[in-house]
Formats: structure tokens, sequence, C-alpha cells
């Protein structure tokens, strides 16, 4: 029979309903003694993948075991496994306590079992009434107490906080928690990061039917790297004398501050002070995991073009109508409205702060033509010196979609950090330099320098080259809409003048964490993540907010080269 | 299997549709059979004071005519044990408990396989239950002409094809159930089929071949023995009076077309094999969403 082991494996995954692909290539591993999350947005395969795990739905290729057989291997399964599903119902009319001794009938348990399961999820005084009746939160409660009958290994529950009052949520996480410390094997999926970020020891992120991230929450914590926002009076004498203290990974800000990683405030404020400048503004700015998630998932909301040309550059929030984008943030001057030839105001300023000699696009980097001006569009590293003439690198980026209004704002914060263990990340389309980082686990995914695609490796600024990657081949993905949206804001990353970023990738790649999922998957994810993953639906909000010149902190994260030096 | 089919008779026992259907069943084999019993008391007195039909020299005394109402009843009220059958997976998917039912079970083919046997047991008091209250009303019908009665060895012949009859269209509903998946298109399939679309079908057909289908077969179990008991009572007649009376006595008793009740019995088994093993087979292969 089973070996015991309280292990869930996911193999190779892939689940067609009809013409529709659910999932696509799945590999993840779930071990017993911790909690572990399965996020995903909405239609990213995450229910899809449980049910085949329960034996509901048949793959159409590759398999999900658990304690290594399939479910209808299982002999008696509800005794190994228990499932709280959302495709879980009652008969109206039947009472809780008779649903759960029909169950309990079904499983051989003795009926003195149900009143137990009755008291352990608090529906004791609710066990003869019809479950027709019953508000959601107590379904779900009633669907967990069926999940206990067997007195199961491994609990498996698929947004099981749905409906659950505030109280009840903080039960389950309570539950759960202790019920994995017994040895016991739980994993509970979500599409929403915050719910579940307290009970999780280990997630698991899918996003367009592949996986994502696959390690312990931590890892995605530290990847949470603060920076320090600051305005000084002088920025190219703090630049300095930031530099002579070792200190590299400083991006300008459209704003006209610079944004200083992988530092205290308390020493940027040193040594200011040291350099003479003034320092009229200092915060520390800190990523939070919903956006790490956001950056991570934000492929599946790509679907297409929206109507807005705004949606999906991660601009944050969908704007509300088609117009808005521009207006909301009028800094971006994204090019909706403007032709490609035009510069987008305010630009300009920024982009160039930096002077990069030597700083020659590759050719065959696809900038648009006609937008000279966006040098950022290349993203990371906007860069004075950027002869990009024709920016017919931005072309390729946009290649599939020119959207205009597409600006992306943020790209994603966070990205260079180190343990960044997420393989959708790597899109090619996408891959910001930063985001090479030492923790990564997937190597395919992550391009690395190297690679002949990334016409950048080439060039000192590295980062870049992986966004670019002007390969198109993602089916799924707008890869398009990534770029440009970044090419905007990146021009605030115009800094690091020295750094060479170059090399950060290629160090960042080189670690990728063991833990990481199996090897066998990431040559999909690099594939899939391929398409680039509009950035677009992530923190819509705050660019809104702050349109990215005008606003200072919040636009910084969503430069998506910046940081990459860090690593 | 036991724990299963614990389950499945728990399911059936925790909710009303088993008894909310058993009392139209009860009503309906009683008055059915008792308005038909009296109906053929009435005939009968009316048929034996005729001049002409006294021509023919029958006594008519001697036919146990009550027999229609006794098959003519059972028939009728296996409707109501065959929606309980066709609900018993339908039902499951509408409400999804399904999911916890494969959840809870080794394999899908055990939870068939529990729902065979339940269901099984489930006509066999069914069954009974009709043959009671058909026999019941009958005997409240027909009390003022007990020479209308049939032999016990009739009588039991008919009650237990009717028992039969009743296990046999239980399941090939719940067969039709797992097939269709869904209830308003099992109980509208399995009614509209064999109150109205196998009549019209076979309306001009000639022959055993109506007896081919699967209503007529089903009700041609009891039907063949009710007609055959009468026919058997009949005198040697001249052979055209004699197929005419066969085939009205025939019609009469709802078997036009049928052979004997037992070959009867084996074709509406074999729709019950079709059927169940559709219905299991779509099961296996159905993805719970």
């Amino acid at each position: 029979m089973h070996d015991g082991s309280g292990r869930i494996v996911v193999q190779q995954l892939t689940k067609q309903f009809g013409t529709v692909t659910a999932v696509q290539n799945l590999s993840f591993q779930v071990e017993p003694g911790s909690v572990t999350g399965f996020l995903g947005p909405n239609g990213a395969g995450k229910t899809t993948t449980l049910r085949t795990l329960l034996g509901l739905v048949e793959p159409t290729s590759g398999s999900a075991l658990i304690n290594g057989r399939p479910f209808a291997a299982l002999g008696n399964p509800a005794r190994l496994v228990g499932a709280v599903l959302e495709s879980q119902g009652f008969h109206p009319k039947r009472t809780a306590r008779n649903h759960l001794r029909v169950y309990g009938a079904a499983i051989g348990v003795p009926d003195s079992r149900v009143d137990q399961v009755l008291g352990l999820v608090g529906l004791g005084v609710a066990a003869n009434r019809a479950a027709g009746a019953f508000s959601l939160g107590m379904k779900q409660r009633l669907a967990l107490a069926t999940a206990l009958l067997g007195d199961p290994q491994i609990l498996v529950l698929d947004e099981p906080a749905n409906g659950l009052d505030p109280e009840g949520i903080a039960w389950l996480r309570t539950f759960l928690q202790s019920f994995a410390a017994t040895g016991r094997t739980v994993l509970i999926s979500s599409h929403a990061l915050a719910e579940i970020e307290q009970t999780v020891d280990q997630v698991i992120i899918i996003s367009n039917g592949q996986t994502r991230f696959n390690g312990p929450l931590d890892n995605l914590r530290r990847s949470q790297q603060a920076r320090v926002l600051v305005q000084p009076s002088d920025p190219a004498a703090l630049v300095a004398a930031l530099r002579e203290e070792n200190i590299n990974h400083v991006e300008s800000l459209p704003d006209g501050r610079l944004a200083v990683g992988g530092v205290q405030a308390k020493q940027v404020a040193d040594i200011a002070l040291k350099a003479g400048v003034s320092i009229y503004g200092i915060e520390e700015e800190r990523v939070n995991l919903e956006q790490l998630y956001f950056a991570m998932t934000n492929g599946a909301y790509a679907g297409g073009p929206s109507p807005y040309g705004g949606p999906q550059g991660g601009f944050g929030g969908p704007p509300p109508t088609g117009q808005q984008p521009v207006q909301t943030y009028p800094a971006l001057g994204y090019p909706q409205d403007t032709p490609p030839g035009t510069p987008p105001q305010g630009y300009s300023g920024y982009q160039q702060p930096v002077p990069q000699p030597g700083y020659a696009p590759p050719p065959g980097y696809p900038q648009q033509p006609g937008s000279p001006q966006q040098p950022g569009y290349q993203q990371p590293v906007p860069q004075p010196g950027y002869p990009q003439p024709g920016s017919a690198e931005q072309s390729g980026y946009q290649q599939a979609v020119p959207q205009p209004g597409y600006a992306q704002p943020v790209p994603q914060p966070g990205y260079p950090q180190p343990g960044y263990a997420q393989p959708g990340y790597q899109q090619p389309g996408y891959q910001q330099p930063g985001y090479a980082q030492p923790g990564y686990p997937d190597p395919t995914a992550y391009q690395q320098p190297g690679q002949p695609q990334q016409p950048y490796a080439a060039q000192p600024y590295a980062p870049q080259p992986d966004q670019r990657q002007p390969e198109p081949q993602q089916p799924n993905t707008p890869q398009s809409f990534v770029p440009q949206s970044f090419a905007e804001e990146q021009p605030t990353t115009s800094v690091q003048p020295n750094a060479p970023t170059a090399p950060e990738q290629p160090a960042a790649q080189p670690e990728p964490p063991a833990d990481q999922p199996t090897p066998a998957d990431q040559p999909t994810r690099a594939a899939s993540t391929a398409p680039a993953e509009p950035e677009q639906s992530q923190q819509p909000e705050q660019s809104q907010q702050h349109p990215e010149q005008q606003s200072p902190p919040e636009g910084l994260p969503q430069q998506p080269g910046g940081f990459g030096g860090n690593a | 299997m036991g724990q299963l089919i614990n389950a499945e008779l728990r399911k059936i026992l925790t909710t009303k549709m088993w008894w909310a259907l058993l009392i139209p069943t009860v009503v309906l084999g009683v008055v059915w059979a008792a308005i038909f019993s009296a109906f053929t008391g009435t005939f009968d007195d009316a048929l034996s004071s005729d001049p002409t039909f006294q021509q023919l020299h029958i006594s008519i005394e001697s036919l146990p005519l009550a027999v229609f109402a006794l098959a003519r009843a059972i028939n009728i009220t296996t409707l109501f044990p065959m929606l309980l059958g066709g609900l018993a997976l339908s039902s499951e998917i509408r409400n999804r408990t399904i999911t916890t039912t494969y959840l809870t079970a080794p394999t899908r083919g055990s939870v068939l396989g529990a729902k065979l046997i339940t269901y099984l047991a489930v006509g066999l008091v069914y069954g009974l239950v009709i043959a009671g209250s058909a026999s019941l009303g009958m005997l409240l019908g027909g009390h003022s002409h007990p020479d209308l009665m049939p032999s016990a060895g009739v009588w039991l012949g008919i009650l237990g094809a009717g028992v039969l009859e009743t296990v046999i269209w239980t399941l090939l509903a719940v067969g039709v159930g797992a097939l269709v998946g869904n209830v308003i298109g099992t109980v509208l399939l399995l009614l509209l089929y064999s109150l109205v679309a196998e009549n019209l079908l076979t309306a001009t057909m000639n022959g055993h071949a109506p007896g081919f289908f699967p209503n007529q077969a089903g009700d041609g179990m009891t039907s063949a023995i009710a007609s055959q008991a009468i026919l058997s009572h009949l005198p040697t007649l001249p052979t055209d009076v004699q197929t005419g009376l066969t085939y009205v006595i025939q019609e009469i008793t709802g078997a036009r077309g049928v052979f004997d009740w037992w070959v009867n019995g084996l074709i509406f088994l074999a729709y019950l094999v079709i059927f169940f093993g559709l219905g299991w087979v779509a099961s296996l292969k159905r993805d719970i969403t």
C-alpha cells in the first residue's frame, strides 16, 4: 500500500478541460510536519491540482501521489487524507450529525467520533440542524469536521478561510499549526497570501498552471529587502560619498530622491552628514510579501490586452476607465496617447541622470523606434548615456503588445532579493537584473547573462537583459506589456552609475537554493515564465497614488532593474 | 463494502425522500387496484347480462378478471421506486455530496457497488409494499365479486413478478441517473420515456415487437401472467375469436406484444445490465469539479 510518509508529490501534472489547460506540467512536493500554503490567483489551477490529487479529476498527464500512491490506491483513503474542498456539498435537508454519521459509516469509525469532531469544530450546538440552513462559515466547519472523521495523516484544504469569521480563521490557524506540529501534513490553498501568511511555513506559488515559487515562507520574507529612500540636497555628492563607503546600490528616483539598498537609514544619514550633504527626508521602504506575491503571479492577470491598455501594465490598479491610466499617472506620460516617437515628458530628465558611458544598446535590442527617450524602457537601466537610437529595443519589448498606457509602474519591488526563489519570475520578458537572486532555485529559469538571448549581457548593465528578452514565444503571456511599463518607470533606476550590474546577475543565479523545486520543473518554468508576465496587476494602487515621477517611494519598487545590483 | 452499504442506507434514511415516495406508492397502488377491481366487477355484471355475450357460452364467472387490477396497479406504482433509484447518484452530484462520497470510499467502483446492493434492497422493500398495496386495493374494490379473484398461484405469481419488476426498475434507474448525472435530466428522461415516449414508439408495432422495449418488457412480467390466467380459462373458441380475444385481453392488462413473463424478465434484465454498465463507466470517468 502506501508508504505512510505523509508526503504529497505532484509530478509533471497537466490537466486539460477541453481546450483549456488548467494545469501545465506542475511539479511540487509537500512534506509532513509543516503547513504548506498553495497560492495562486483565481484560475491558476489550484483547485484542479487539489482535485487531481484527491482522485476527483483524472490528470491528462503526470501524476499526483499521496504517500507514494494515487488516491484510488490508498485503501480507505479517508483514514489518510481529509479534504475540505469547494466542490463539497451537503444534502440541504440532512442534519450535520447525520451527514457525519453517513460518512463516518463509510470510513468505518464509530458514531461517537461524530460528536467528537462536531465538538472539535464548534458545531455541537448546530448538530441537529439541517446543513442547508448553515452559513458559509458553518459549512466550512462541517466540511472540516467531515475531513477529520477518519483522523487523517494529511489534510488538504481548498480556500478554507472563505466564509469564516475572524475568530474562525484564527481558530483554523491554530488548529492547522498544531495538527502539523504532530508530524502530519497540511496543504492549504488560497488566492491571497495575506490570508494564510500567518498560518503556513512553506509556500508553493503557482500562476498560469505552473510553479512560481516553492520553498519556506521565510525565504520569501527574507527577500523583502528594505531600501532607504533619501532626499539629499546634493544627490551626486551623496552618491559619491556612498560609493566611498562601498555602497553601490543606489538608484535615483523620478522624484529626485535616491534609493539606497542594503543599508540602514542611520548609515545613510551618517554618511550624508560626513559628506556635508543635507537630508530633507529619509525613510525606509519595505516591500511586503503581498507585493512579491503579486509580482510572481501577475502573469495570470494578463489575459489579454485590456481595453484600457492599462491594467496589464501593472500599473497598478486596473484603471476604471480606459483613459484613466493616462490621467491618473500623468507623470508617466505614458504613451498611450503619445505617438511612438514622442518622448514622454518628464521622462527625459529622469532617465538619464547618470550618463553611463559605453552603454550602447546591443543591436537587436528591441527598442521601440521612435521612443528614444524611453531608455528607461529598457528597463532597469535607464542610463543617460544610453544611446539607443531607435529604441529598437522597445519594440522588441512591446513586441506583442504595444500598448500605451501600459505603463507598469511597478514592476516588482523587492526583486533583487536573495533567496528569491521565484521561478515564475524569471520570465524572459520580465527578468530583471535584480532578480537573479542568490537563492534562486532555478537556474534555468533565470536567464543568465551569458545566455544568448539576452542582448544585454554584453553590456555592463546586465540586469536588463533578462527582461528584454525578445523572445515572444511565450504563449500565454503578453510580454510586451511588461516591458513598456518598465521602461517608463525605470528611468528612475538610472543610478548606479558604476555598479556593473551584469555581474550581479550571474552571481545570483549560481546560487540556486537547493531546496527549490525539482529540476524537472525548471525547464518548464523557464518556458512558462518567458511570457512576460504583466506586472500590471500588482500594486495598482500604489501607482495611482503616486504617479511615478512625483511619487516617491512606491514608485521605486517598481523599478525592476534598480536593485538588481544588490544581489 | 459493508461500511459503504451502511453509509448508503444512512443516506437514504436520513432524508425524507424514501418515505415521501412511499406514500404515493401505497396510495396509488391501493386506489388504482380498487378502482380497476370494482370496474371489472361492474364489467362482469354487464357482460354476463348481455344477450350477445351469452350466446358465446363463456362462463364468465370463472374468469379471474381482477388480475387486471393487480397487474395494472403494480405496473404504475413502480414509477416511484424508479424515481428513487434515479436520484441515487444524480442527487449526490447535484448536492455535491458525491465529492465526499468518493473521498471516503476506496474506489468509485466500490461506491457504485454499494449503491447497487443498497438499492437492490430498497427495490425489494418497495416491491413488497407495492405487492401489498395492490393486493389490498384489489380486495377492497372486488370484495363484492369474490369469484373474480385469481387463484392463489396466479396471485402470488403476479406479486412475485411485480417485486422483481420493481427491483429491476429501481436499479436500472440508478444506472440511468449515473449515466445522465443530472437530477432533472434523469427524472424527465425516466418519466417521459416510460409514460409517453415508449407508448408512442410502439403504438404502430405488431406482434412481439413492443415486448422488446424496456417499459413493456418490465410491465409484461406481471401482465403476461395476468393475461395468461384469463386466457387459460377460456373454452375452446373459433380461432379468429380466440386471436381477437387474446389481443383484447393483452391490451387490457397492459401486456401488448409480450412473451412469457420470464422472457420479459430476461429482456428487462438485459436493459438493467446495459444501463447500469453505462452509468458505471460514466461515473468512473466523470471529473468531479
